[in-house]
């Protein structure tokens, strides 16, 4: 019986944001910063977090990070967030973390945020990939669409130009960054409350 | 008989790779004109163009993608229908083409693997094995054992993924609940082993990094999980009847449209390129039906033998000094959508050329021809069934198209 197993295996599902399980992070962001980087995320000896891919080529210590995406202008919608998920060109892990959001171990909507098929009907785009050709208009009309006041926050490091040398900020305008390659869904979920201005503390 | 695996554009001319999986022969023959084989331009053009709309049909053309909120990614199907039955469908390629795939050219190997694993995410641990495959001129037998292991684990994540996807799809709220835990659990365990959600630095030159080799005994409780739930879920006619007849892929079409992969063995023909890898022995799973169901069989059982494979293995950090082969090689790995083939020519230690075919590139023209003659509702089941993604598909054919 699915009740029974249900009720058998208790609350699966993260604390977070009040607090965050060392399970719930990867093990893989540079706690220092490199002298240099094969993938230019150094510039002048200062880490720029949001185009390091994670891949552990560079000779300093690993660990796990929390806080690292940054969020300008948070919408003040406190009570519930929808948001339109695009993808332009990632390479199917971005995809499979926000899929993720709906499982039981993170449940979004016990946060109030609700992913909607449609870009008329959000107030955060999120956007994942570095921009192909194909995918250059489609976001375009997707950001036009959508209705005032709106937020685009950026997942992974691709999408800053990190592999292809494309950036979503070259066309629409960016509000947040959320680092990582792939970011994992409880640093998706920090992007997201810092969007609709909560508290992630 | 030989199978077409990949056809390359290389200098004015075609790159051909035949592959026979009975025995593991492969053979990469240079041609100046397309073999003449059914898949040939889906494996090198952007669409598949041998789909036509019949004469005095009253259909309509329909495109589903890119950003459509069902396929979840960038990638399209155009469809042709008049309401209901799908009379014609096929994928439209080219959306995610990223360019990422000239950027594993001219660098450092470890760079190279680095830029690889960001080609196909959920597939990189079969990416990176197929690459060293190619590239290591005498393997340590211990690193390709963990190297093994970790595929494996790979797998399980993505069938886990594919067994939830299909219980959603069936509304079975509760099950897909279950698989979806079941597959963040796996890559719990792989972020501990690997230090990676999904594996990336994990598979280096020469050698694998695991920071801790005692993860991996997690799994033994979601295998008790995982049989506990199937037995379950099977038990579900509805779900049962949903999978039934649903985009049936017959042992004909598999052999035309060479068809790798869980596709290959959902309808009785066993293309595994484990059967033949040194570092496996392996006998593939198959099933008759060709049906969702039966590919959904074949990953279940698939399951049961990467839990025991894992568990044969002792996962620690492993270091190596192999040689490096240079000139033109072929490396093949089986991802748990099919398998992925990497044919590399390094240079001076450094790769100067290559081609990569992700299965999807064949098997969505598979999925289309199971699809056809099904009525909507089955699309997502069909698509599902086959678990791929046009990351993999959209993959750089080795030079301008």
């Amino acid at each position: 019986m699915w009740i029974i197993r249900g009720l058998r295996k208790g609350v699966l599902t993260s604390e977070y944001p009040k607090r965050v399980s060392e399970e719930e992070l990867p093990f893989s962001f540079p706690l220092e910063a490199p002298a240099e980087c094969p993938f230019g995320a150094v510039e002048d000896g200062r880490l720029d977090y949001r185009k390091c891919i994670n891949c552990r080529l560079c000779n300093v210590p690993f660990g796990q990070k929390t806080g690292l995406s940054e969020v300008k202008n948070p919408l003040p919608f406190r009570k519930s967030l929808h948001v339109f998920f695009l993808d332009v060109g990632t390479c199917h892990a971005c995809n499979r973390e926000v899929a993720l959001l709906h499982s039981p171990n993170y449940d979004v909507h016990r946060l109030k945020i609700f992913f909607t098929p449609t870009p008329k009907h959000a107030d955060v785009l999120l956007v994942a990939g570095c921009p192909t050709d194909g995918m250059i208009p489609v976001l375009k009309e997707a950001y036009e669409l959508m209705p005032e006041p709106k937020r685009v926050l950026v997942l992974g490091a691709c999408a800053n130009g990190a592999l292809c040398g494309r950036k979503v900020e070259d066309f629409v305008p960016v509000d947040g960054y959320v680092p990582g390659c792939p970011p994992s869904p409880v640093q998706i979920i920090e992007g997201l409350l810092k969007v609709a201005g909560r508290d992630v503390e | 008989m030989m199978a077409l695996s990949a056809v390359f554009r290389r200098n004015g001319n075609y790159l051909t790779v035949w592959l026979d999986y009975d025995t593991g022969e492969a053979l990469i023959r240079k041609e100046e004109r397309l073999p003449d084989r059914k898949i040939a331009p889906a494996l090198i053009g952007e669409t598949t163009p041998y789909i036509r709309i019949p004469a005095g049909s009253n259909a309509v053309p329909l495109t589903f993608g890119p950003a459509a909120g069902g396929l979840g990614q960038a990638g399209a199907f155009e469809i042709l229908t008049y309401g209901e039955r799908i009379v014609s469908i096929r994928p439209v390629y080219g959306y995610k083409r990223r360019g990422i795939e000239e950027r594993l050219i001219n660098r450092p190997l470890e760079e190279t693997i680095a830029v690889l694993e960001r080609a196909v995410g959920n597939f990189a641990l079969a990416y990176t094995y197929a690459f060293l495959r190619a590239v290591e001129a005498n393997p340590d037998e211990d690193v390709w054992e963990v190297r093994k292991g970790l595929l494996e684990i790979e797998r399980l994540y993505n069938h886990f993924n594919v067994i939830h996807k299909l219980a959603g799809d069936a509304s079975q709220k509760v099950a897909t609940m279950h698989f979806h835990w079941l597959e963040e659990e796996t890559l719990r365990v792989l972020n501990r082993l690997t230090g990676h959600r999904y594996g990336f630095g994990a598979n280096v030159p020469g050698g694998v990094r695991i920071l801790d080799g005692r993860a991996v005994e997690r799994l033994g409780k979601l295998k008790e999980e995982f049989r506990e739930l199937r037995e379950e879920l099977l038990e579900s006619k509805i779900f049962i009847d949903r999978l039934h007849n649903t985009c049936r892929l017959s042992r004909e079409d598999v052999i035309e449209l060479d068809a790798v992969g869980v596709a290959a063995r959902g309808s009785g023909v066993g293309r595994d390129v484990r059967a033949f890898d040194r570092f496996y022995s392996y006998k593939p799973v198959t099933c008759e039906d060709g049906d969702a169901l039966a590919r959904l069989m074949v990953r279940m059982e698939e399951i049961e033998r990467s839990f025991e494979i894992i568990e044969g293995i002792d996962f620690r950090a492993l270091s190596s000094d192999p040689e490096v082969r240079e000139g033109l090689n072929l490396g093949l790995a089986e991802a748990p959508h099919g398998d992925v083939l990497t044919l590399v020519e390094l240079r001076d230690g450094r790769v100067s050329w290559i081609g990569l075919r992700g299965a999807s590139r064949i098997n969505y023209v598979a999925f289309c021809r199971g699809i056809t003659g099904n009525i909507f509702t089955d699309f997502p089941f069909g698509l599902h069934s086959f678990g791929l993604n046009f990351a993999d598909a959209d993959l750089w054919q080795g030079g301008e198209e």
